[in-house]
């Protein structure tokens, strides 16, 4: 039954979870904007919420179209 | 002759279809393999990429392929005959379709769960990615106005069904606030939904809204156009969790119920009642209306959806693919999925032509081309499952009509929603950048241009529509030649593909030469389609050049290794 | 050594509005274009306050410092005590943002330790590294420093006054919480939207969702935006002043103009113009002849509009170093 439910609601999830990942995708570019070589102003402050990208880094960058880690120090692939 | 008979040889020629010939493509053209890693696992993230259980998958599969489309095209080609429609319609999804869906969705498959026009960038080249996004347009650009006709001529020949179409909407929107501020599981929300779809329904069949014939200056059928296409744009400016997608869920409901009473009331009629449903259409009419047609090659192109279906490759390549779970299941999946749209359009063949009440009436509606369509469908409907299940006619009419308008109006403001983006992607070519209100303003304008270029006086009829068929052949033709090239590459026989292929392509390239001589009909020109179908000819021109040397070059190089799709680079894409 | 206004009446008189102006303050900044004497007026200034029985603290955010100079003392990055008039203090600093971007480097290095598998470790440092060098780095850790020294007003000093670096620089220094403010909270609105998809995602099937507890990258967030729109509103709620220091040159004077207009911008007060090393009218032909120049620049673009208190400061002879002439600054731009 369970299974059943979340079978119907998995296309409601799936549109819900695009929307979120394009924001997760924004916010992503916009903290390592700099290491991607866009200028950033507030290079000092997203520094520190570098730690919680590294983890979804591979993903992002994949979705983003680059094959490789954009970053020279990031040997994630 | 029994609709009940129609209906179990259709019934039988599509499970059979199914059983042996699916079986013969998946093993012995595709080579399905269990074993193969799909897409789904390969680059799983839980929102694109998840791998689904595969009687899930076919039902989203489904629910996304069918819509009014497999309705209009039967309902207008009957005119030919009764036979003519059920031998494409059947043979056509077995053999067609079926092979489409299944080909592309495998092709995708081998392909990380890239999309068509990828794959024609990869298989065809760079040109065959610019024909893509050309042929798209056009089919897109007619998908629009071809469906703000028959929405229009639904809303004003079954006013009973004006309230539940905007309720519905209504409906829809009350369903994504519940969903998404409040927090409401989504089950029991549009099981409420959906009652109160059905009870706008019985509101409906009280109260019809008849528009005068002067309504605000312009009259119903304009007016009508307005407003949908004023929906249309907001609607496709709307995030899709708002509006379309719980639009997405009524309509899925309404699908299968829909089907359930048109397959039941035959059924149930003819067993059961003392009035056994007959057909009344002719088995093959030799006497059609002055100005219809021949029936080759324009039958092919008339019925798109539900014979075979260009449109198809798109849900298989962007969605269905990135969610098989094994690849022997696209099997199911995709063949299966064009299995139950044939079955839409085999129940409309039943209703238009055995629910129909007498001959006489049955002619006065086919009194010219593209006059009966959708609104036969609601009537000789309507009167089947009054006579099978004793549901009032009228009642069962705004059911059916009402079904069509949703079905019809998802696919506009998707249609628009995706225009948008060509239009987008068109503008950022030229160094233009286009905001999203002024692209969709764009599409609107030209959307709204094509759509009273047809006239509205009613006889004008849907002269769109085998345009409309013919582009979606041309894109079926696209994707089938890309599966025939995969095809050759493995070194594997690419006849299942390149049958149909030569088939489809050489009609619907014959049907538009047909049509360029209608449009430029002195007494009755329309400058317009006439345009867009010289646009066509040259694109079909272009498409079989392109797909020729591409299969020239595959069967002249070396063969594909075997492991050549997995060595593929996963890059992932996201339209 | 007259005021050259010729004036002397009405030039005392600006001055005392200039005292009055910046008694209220508890922070006030010097600023103008390179080599106009900010370093001199700002511990002129800074002096003057501490001679009416304040703490006052003259802090120097110009990378080039000449604080210590100024005084024939070393200062560094933290304060030191240059004089003690008539009960007040008058302690000095130079500001160093290479510490405090360290200390900021570190706290982040320690947060990836803790939150990133061993394996990263390395890279996320060397890429951290990079960020560090972003010339955007070295400002926003001055702008740190500059609001921790502010804090310091109200506990440890009446006043701080800071010595500027050039207008351009400065302007945008005092501009960034502002923008950052904005910055900070558009990261914030996508991180709600993000997680009101998420909520209703989770709730999907059984209606039901958890109210997560805030995230720490959110309650960073938080931290961040109080903090930035706090500076924004030391900097523009009046408790702030600014004078602008130029001299009565007609290309510093076009400068000054546009340094004002910003301020007004930015909604930063005026509370004084200063004209350093007015050229006396009486010395000599040439000098005379410069006196005169400036007197038609000064008509001709006023530094300052009416109300605002506008102190002129003559050439003088002597080496400007030191604790008693910058006692005598004081007194001449204040007395």
């Amino acid at each position: 039954m369970k299974t059943l439910e979340e079978a119907y609601a998995g296309p409601y999830r799936q549109s819900l979870a695009r929307d979120r990942r394009d924001e997760d995708d924004l916010f992503t570019l916009v903290v390592l904007g700099e290491a991607l070589g866009v200028p950033d102003p507030a290079a000092y402050y997203t520094m520190e919420l570098m730690p919680y990208l590294y983890q979804d880094f591979h993903a992002w960058h994949r979705r983003m179209g680059i094959p490789r880690s954009p970053l020279d120090h990031v040997a994630c692939c | 002759m029994s609709s009940l008979v129609l209906m179990l040889v259709g019934l039988a020629i599509l499970i059979l279809g199914y059983v042996l010939y699916s079986k013969f493509l998946a093993r012995r053209v595709f080579k399905l393999n269990e074993d193969f890693k799909t897409p789904a696992h390969e680059l799983e993230d839980g929102v694109d990429y998840v791998p689904t259980n595969k009687f899930i998958l076919w039902g989203h599969h489904f629910t996304s392929v069918a819509g009014a489309a497999p309705i209009v095209g039967p309902a207008v080609a009957i005119i030919w005959g009764w036979l003519p429609a059920f031998l494409w319609v059947t043979f056509g999804t077995v053999f067609f379709a079926g092979m489409h869906d299944l080909g592309s969705l495998w092709a995708s498959t081998r392909n990380k769960g890239r999309s068509i026009g990828s794959l024609a960038a990869r298989y065809i080249g760079k040109r065959g990615a610019a024909l893509f996004l050309v042929v798209i347009f056009l089919l897109l650009l007619m998908v629009i106005a071809a469906f703000a006709v028959v929405i229009t001529g639904l809303l004003v020949g079954t006013p009973s069904s004006v309230i539940p179409t905007w309720g519905a909407i209504g409906v829809a929107l009350l369903v994504g606030v519940a969903v998404y501020k409040l927090k409401w599981p989504l089950v029991p929300v549009t099981v409420v939904g959906v009652v109160a779809l059905y009870s706008l329904i019985v509101l409906g069949d009280q109260v019809p809204v008849i528009l005068p014939d002067d309504f605000l200056g312009i009259g119903p059928a304009s007016f009508w156009i307005i407003t949908l296409f004023v929906y249309g744009a907001i609607a496709s400016l709307l995030p899709v969790w708002i509006l379309l997608q719980p639009r997405d869920y009524i309509n899925g409901v309404q699908l299968f119920v829909g089907l359930a009473l048109l397959y039941g009331a035959v059924l149930i009629g003819a067993l059961f009642t003392a009035s056994k449903p007959e057909l009344v259409a002719p088995m093959w009419n030799t006497d059609v209306p002055a100005g219809t047609p021949s029936l080759v090659p324009l039958l092919f192109v008339t019925i798109a959806c539900g014979a075979i279906s260009g449109f198809h490759g798109m849900v298989s390549s962007g969605t269905s693919s990135k969610q098989l779970d094994k690849e022997t299941d696209a099997r199911f999946v995709g063949y299966f999925g064009a299995v139950g749209e044939g079955l839409l359009s085999l129940g409309t063949i039943l209703a238009v032509a055995g629910g129909i009440g007498s001959v006489a009436r049955w002619e006065e509606i086919y009194a010219n081309f593209g006059a009966g369509g959708v609104n036969a469908f609601v009537e000789g409907g309507g009167a089947l499952m009054e006579n099978g299940i004793g549901l009032p006619a009228s009642l069962s009419a705004t059911v059916l009509a009402t079904m069509a308008v949703l079905f019809a109006a998802t696919t506009m403001d998707t249609g628009i929603r995706l225009l948008r983006f060509v239009v987008q992607e068109i503008g950022d070519a030229a160094k233009f950048k286009i905001n999203k209100v002024w692209a969709t303003l764009i599409v609107v304008a030209v959307g709204l241009g094509l759509t009273f270029s047809q006239g509205l006086d009613g006889d004008g009829g849907l002269r769109i529509w085998p345009l409309f068929g013919t582009t979606n052949q041309l894109l079926a033709s696209l994707t089938l030649s890309i599966i025939a090239i995969m095809l050759i590459r493995k070194r594997r026989n690419p006849l299942p593909a390149l049958l149909p292929l030569v088939l489809v392509f050489v009609m619907s390239f014959w049907a538009a030469l047909e049509q360029l001589i209608t449009f430029a009909d002195p007494a009755n020109p329309d400058w317009l389609l006439f345009v867009l179908d010289v646009v066509i000819i040259v694109s079909s021109i272009w498409v079989a050049v392109e797909a020729f040397i591409a299969m020239r070059k595959a069967g002249r190089d070396d063969p594909e290794p075997a492991d050549a799709d997995e060595r593929l680079v996963a890059v992932r894409e996201d339209l | 050594m007259a005021p050259s206004h010729g004036d002397s009446a009405l030039a005392s008189g600006s001055r005392r509005m200039l005292l009055t102006s910046l008694e209220t303050r508890s922070t006030v900044y010097v600023g103008g274009k390179g080599g106009v004497g900010k370093t001199t007026v700002s511990s002129g200034i800074a002096h003057a306050l501490a001679a009416r029985g304040r703490r006052v603290l003259v802090a120097s955010t110009d990378p080039a410092h000449s604080l210590g100079h100024l005084w024939r003392v070393s200062v560094g990055d933290s304060p030191v005590l240059l004089a003690q008039p008539q009960g007040g203090e008058l302690h000095g600093v130079e500001l160093d943002p290479q510490a405090t971007l360290e200390r900021h480097l570190a706290a982040v290095r320690a947060t990836m330790d803790r939150m990133l598998p061993e394996r990263m470790h390395k890279a996320a440092r060397e890429h951290l590294d990079l960020a560090a060098q972003a010339p955007g780095s070295h400002e926003s850790a001055m702008l740190e420093r500059i609001a921790s020294v502010t804090e310091l007003t109200g506990t440890e000093f009446d006043t701080v006054v800071f010595d500027t670096a050039p207008t351009g620089h400065t302007l945008r220094l005092l501009s960034l919480p502002e923008r950052l403010t904005g910055w900070t909270e558009r990261l914030l609105a996508n991180r709600d939207k993000s997680e009101r998809y998420q909520a209703a995602m989770s709730s999907l099937v059984t209606g039901r969702h958890r109210d997560e507890p805030e995230s720490e990258l959110r309650q960073m967030l938080h931290r961040r935006r109080q903090r930035f729109a706090a500076m924004h509103t030391d900097i523009t709620d009046g408790s702030a002043g600014f004078v602008a220091v130029t001299v009565a040159e007609r290309l510093p004077l076009a400068e000054h103009a546009e340094l004002v207009a910003e301020l007004d911008v930015l909604g930063i007060d005026l509370a004084g113009v200063v004209v350093n090393r007015r050229a006396p009218s009486e010395s000599g032909a040439l000098l005379k002849a410069r006196s005169a120049l400036e007197e038609a620049a000064l008509a001709d673009q006023p530094p300052a509009a009416p109300g605002t208190p506008l102190v002129s400061l003559p050439l003088m002879a002597e080496d400007l170093t030191g604790a008693e002439q910058i006692a005598r600054i004081g007194s001449m731009l204040t007395g």
